[in-house]
């Protein structure tokens, strides 16, 4: 009973700070949009501003924010694979209903213990060509239309959630899927085609994080932030796709 | 306007509510990506204030149909709250998976009691 109490209190102390600053009612300065919507075309070539900020203006931040999917990726996949000293004392531990499968040899009896019903199963595996579809639209069509790298990212790792997930995996599909190692190179590949693509304004004497289509001879400025878009698309995709299939039948050994 | 902003207020003090008065840890990781949720939409909506059009410059649009679009810098900057949260999600759900592999219970209650008699 005292610990609801204190729980309310606090709620309401929260709400005390909370609502002043939600509920703020200050005009919302004009000038970034104005200016955004005037230049942001000319300068970086996307009809979706959106997309010219963080591809173009903040590209920085851009960056900073694979690095932090990166680590907290990292350490998932530490956390998820390491095994530590394992502690039998309690009643359900390391074999509950929430374990996951954690060795290589007994993936198939692992998998096909998690109850999943056969509706959910031939669903997911018809709509997974359907979803990897519209992630790859997402990732190439964010210059002009809503979306962009991160978001078709998510969404193509979700698709291969749902491939992996479905009532049957193809042969080939399978051996993919089957340790995290392919997908990491991809995802490796993915990151060195981000780090080659931001100095590559040093190659026509600008800095970093510049864009090199940019200038008279060249009238596609567009090209870097599709290009931006599809790899950051491919590295969050794999990144995400590395934590699904380690959740669904991970291998130790392998990664 | 004042609707949008009470709604959003309550959403976040329901992921706040969720954060104190859950004991399951997965309840609790939901909270706190309910709490993330209304900050974004909560961005969203004030970025709306001076104009209801998507940020997408098209072609044929006039110089005056610009100036009915939304704010583009807080959709910028809520992709990198986005982000961040889904890794702080991930992250968070891979933590409970290794305290529950420990303690073999998602109950916090529990867990706080095995840690005090593993620990004596």
């Amino acid at each position: 009973m005292k610990r609801y109490i204190i729980g309310v209190v606090s709620l309401i102390m929260i709400g005390v700070v909370v609502f002043p600053i939600v509920l703020f009612s200050a005009p919302w300065p004009r000038s970034a949009r104005d200016f955004l919507a005037r230049s942001a075309v000319s300068e970086t070539g996307a009809t979706n501003v959106v997309a010219s900020i963080y591809l173009g203006y903040r590209l920085y931040d851009t960056l900073g924010e694979t690095m932090v999917l990166l680590a907290a990726l990292v350490g998932s996949v530490y956390l998820m694979t390491d095994h530590g000293k394992k502690k039998e004392h309690f009643p359900g531990a390391a074999h509950g209903s929430f374990s996951l499968p954690t060795t290589g040899e007994n993936i198939h009896k692992q998998y096909k213990r998690v109850q999943r019903t056969e509706v959910l199963s031939l669903t997911v595996g018809k709509l997974s060509p359907v979803v990897l579809l519209f992630g790859w639209y997402v990732m190439f069509f964010g210059h002009q239309s809503p979306g962009g790298g991160f978001q078709g990212g998510v969404v193509v790792a979700s698709g291969i959630t749902f491939l992996l997930m479905g009532r049957r995996l193809p042969q080939e599909m399978g051996v993919l899927f089957q340790n995290t190692v392919p997908v990491q190179r991809i995802e490796v590949g993915a990151l060195l085609a981000i780090l080659l693509l931001i100095g590559s304004g040093l190659l026509r004497g600008q800095g970093f994080f510049s864009n090199p289509f940019v200038g008279v001879e060249m009238p596609m400025p567009v090209t870097y932030i599709v290009l931006f878009n599809i790899a950051i698309g491919i590295k969050v995709g794999a990144g995400l796709a590395i934590l699904m299939i380690l959740m669904l039948r991970g291998t130790v050994r392998d990664t | 306007m004042i609707l949008e902003q009470l709604l959003l207020g309550m959403l976040f003090l329901a992921g706040f509510g969720g954060l104190i008065f859950c004991k399951n840890l997965i309840k609790k990781v939901f909270a706190l990506s309910i709490m993330n949720s209304a900050v974004i939409l909560l961005f969203m909506v004030e970025g709306d204030r001076i104009g209801k059009r998507a940020p997408l410059v098209l072609d044929s649009q006039e110089i005056l149909l610009l100036q009915e679009m939304v704010d583009p810098l807080p959709q910028a900057l809520m992709l990198t709250a986005v982000v961040v949260g889904l890794c702080v999600t991930a992250f968070a759900l891979v933590l409970v998976y290794r305290l529950h592999r420990e303690y073999g219970t998602l109950n916090i209650d529990i867990i706080y009691e095995r840690i005090r008699d593993a620990s004596h």
